[in-house]
């Protein structure tokens, strides 16, 4: 298993830049943050474009994947989480036109995964949600076919204030979910695994990565931590994580690693370990971005061989 | 302290064969079903009517009141559960002009408490709830101390199907509404407390209670498990669905010994009324009352 990130918080730092510190500070392998280089609906941690898909040419992929293999690092995938159910069509055309794109830069690069949401229209139930991704992903699982790469979907909710209430941005948060997305794309269609989800919605990591372990193409490695004074100020379970679910490094929250990692390696998981940082607490500077990154490399170290 | 029960579950039995059998097993105390008599909103666990309020007069409120005490039974509050903030305006001036009608009754009989909700658009978010409120609220209060009557609001969020999703039908469920609740209107309006609730919304029972303890007027027994199984299948963010089972008192995760612990600490020595919505021990008035047993031995421990 090897031990590496997802670029998105370097957002004005070159790739290549990126990846000598990545190198010199003992990670191999990198998840590249591929959004749009002219970019549009920027939130926080999205929008960093280190390959621009969009205008790759072979030899362009070519000379990218020999630099990084020449520093010891391999990409563990692409990266890019935009929400394809988005109410508004113009804005749905134009991210899955771009996650189009992130696909075929998959294939020019020889990566095996592009990494994404499903998506979802905040203002519907998961079920109604459901109907509306069968009619938008079976194109799409199709392209990805077509290219001979795999999806992983991360299972985030993409909930974390009312501008996402009540639903979210990515309906691919639940087992009731997960068991009817492979039900129908199994074998392209996978997990991009990131255990701090589970801590806030409660869920069971070992009986999780029991039932779907064969189905996780991409590990990310975040934590998370319940703030217990606002959890409790809001209503507790009723306020779907906003304000209480507080994303931190990987040893600085809740997650039981010890038990990520036996259950990961019990269902036979061979993938990479992607850190991904969005914790507040090293945000601000490259040099508070890459303290953040060591700690969680030492904590998780000991588990990736 | 005394034990009684709701009487809701006994929607075709007359009162008075209810309290018999109350009396008989050695309840002290009931919190009686007040829907009106013509029916309205019918939700499961709601619509009984064992006083007619809308055509109570003294001395017929005097008359129930003097019946129940020569059966050794006092009368903990009327209970109407119904969603004064429900956004259509017919079903929702239909609500409250039937809770004015069991806040006069609750003043005829002498009564310390009418029990019911806040209520709550679903579609709406907390704090949109919360300043429709601030509008609807004010008047019922003020109606209810010209009556000499104090208000408590259950801390049920009313959520159980997609139907109720996500909001839930009533707001008055987090320390934080709470909190604004009690400074609009603290004099008159308190907390019918169900630790039930904070079981499924995991919050802590005794931080809850020692913060709102001065303030919970009516005291419901109910308990509440966790179907591991359904939040494995819909995580935390599904409001309950699916996943919280209302049960008897002793038969879910309710820590009944905290509860009463900090209820004693924090001075309450109201009724506890044993709320009774458990699906195993419904059916006919037998099974209920089989139910209402094991709540009785479950709590008697703790209540003197």
């Amino acid at each position: 298993m090897k031990l590496g990130f997802l670029t998105a918080p370097f957002a004005d730092t070159p790739l290549m830049d990126v990846a000598e510190w990545a190198s010199s500070a003992g990670f191999e392998a990198l998840e590249i943050a591929c959004w749009p280089k002219a970019g549009y609906a920027a939130r926080r941690y999205a929008g960093t474009s280190h390959i621009d898909v969009a205008n790759l040419s072979d030899d362009k992929a070519r000379e990218i994947a020999d630099e990084l293999a020449g520093m010891g690092l391999s990409i563990s995938g692409l990266g890019y989480y935009p929400n394809p159910l988005h109410p508004d069509p113009e804005h749905r055309e134009q991210v899955i036109g771009h996650l189009r794109s992130v696909i075929e830069a998959a294939r020019k690069l020889d990566v095996p995964v592009v990494n994404t949401f499903m998506g979802a229209d905040q203002t519907r139930n998961p079920d109604q949600n459901w109907e509306e991704a069968l009619k938008v992903w079976p194109d799409i699982v199709r392209f990805a076919e077509d290219n001979g790469v795999r999806i992983a979907l991360e299972h985030c909710s993409m909930l974390f204030t009312y501008d996402e209430w009540p639903a979210g941005h990515n309906l691919a948060w639940s087992p009731r979910q997960w068991r009817r997305i492979l039900e129908q794309w199994a074998g392209t269609v996978g997990m991009n695994f990131d255990p701090s989800h589970l801590v806030w919605q409660m869920l069971d990591a070992e009986r999780w990565i029991g039932e779907f372990g064969e189905h996780i193409y991409h590990f990310q490695a975040q934590d998370l931590h319940i703030d217990r004074d606002a959890f409790y100020e809001a209503g507790g379970a009723m306020s779907n994580g906003m304000g209480w679910q507080v994303r931190r490094l990987p040893g600085l929250g809740s997650v039981d690693w010890g038990l990520v990692f036996r259950s990961l390696y019990r269902a036979g998981y061979d993938g990479d370990c992607i850190i991904e940082h969005e914790d507040r607490g090293f945000e601000g500077s490259d040099e508070l971005l890459k303290r953040g990154f060591t700690i969680a490399r030492d904590v998780l170290r000991p588990y990736c061989h | 302290m005394k034990l009684g029960f709701l009487t809701a579950p006994f929607p075709e039995t007359p009162l008075m064969e209810v309290a018999d059998w109350a009396a008989a097993a050695d309840f002290e105390v009931l919190e009686i079903a007040c829907w009106p008599v013509s029916g309205g909103v019918k939700r499961k666990y709601a619509g009984t009517a064992h006083i007619d309020v809308a055509n109570l007069t003294e001395s017929r409120g005097s008359e129930i009141k003097d019946q129940l005490a020569h059966k050794g039974l006092d009368i903990s509050g009327l209970g109407f559960y119904p969603n004064p903030l429900h956004p259509d305006p017919a079903v929702r001036s239909a609500a409250i002009d039937h809770l004015k009608k069991v806040i006069v009754a609750t003043g005829l009989m002498g009564l310390p408490v009418t029990n019911t909700f806040c209520g709550g658009d679903a579609s709406k978010t907390v704090d949109q709830n919360w300043e429709e409120a601030l509008k609807v609220w004010p008047e019922i209060v003020r109606f209810a101390q010209d009556h000499g009557v104090r208000l408590t609001f259950e801390n049920c969020p009313m959520i159980f199907s997609d139907d109720e999703w996500p909001g839930g039908h009533n707001i008055a469920y987090s320390p934080y509404v709470w909190r604004r609740i009690l400074e609009e209107w603290g004099d008159t309006v308190g907390l019918n407390f169900d630790p039930s609730h904070l079981v499924w919304l995991m919050i802590d029972q005794g931080r809850f209670i020692r913060e709102f303890g001065e303030h919970i007027l009516h005291f419901q027994a109910k308990d509440v498990m966790i179907d591991r199984d359904g939040l494995y299948e819909r995580g935390s963010i599904s409001g309950g669905i699916g996943w919280q089972i209302p049960r008897i008192p002793g038969l879910g995760h309710a820590p009944w010994a905290e509860i009463f612990s900090e209820l004693y600490r924090t001075g309450y020595d109201g009724p506890i009324i044993i709320e009774h919505e458990d699906r195993i021990f419904e059916g006919s008035d037998e099974r209920i009352k089989r139910g209402f047993l094991v709540a009785r031995d479950q709590l008697r421990p703790f209540i003197r």
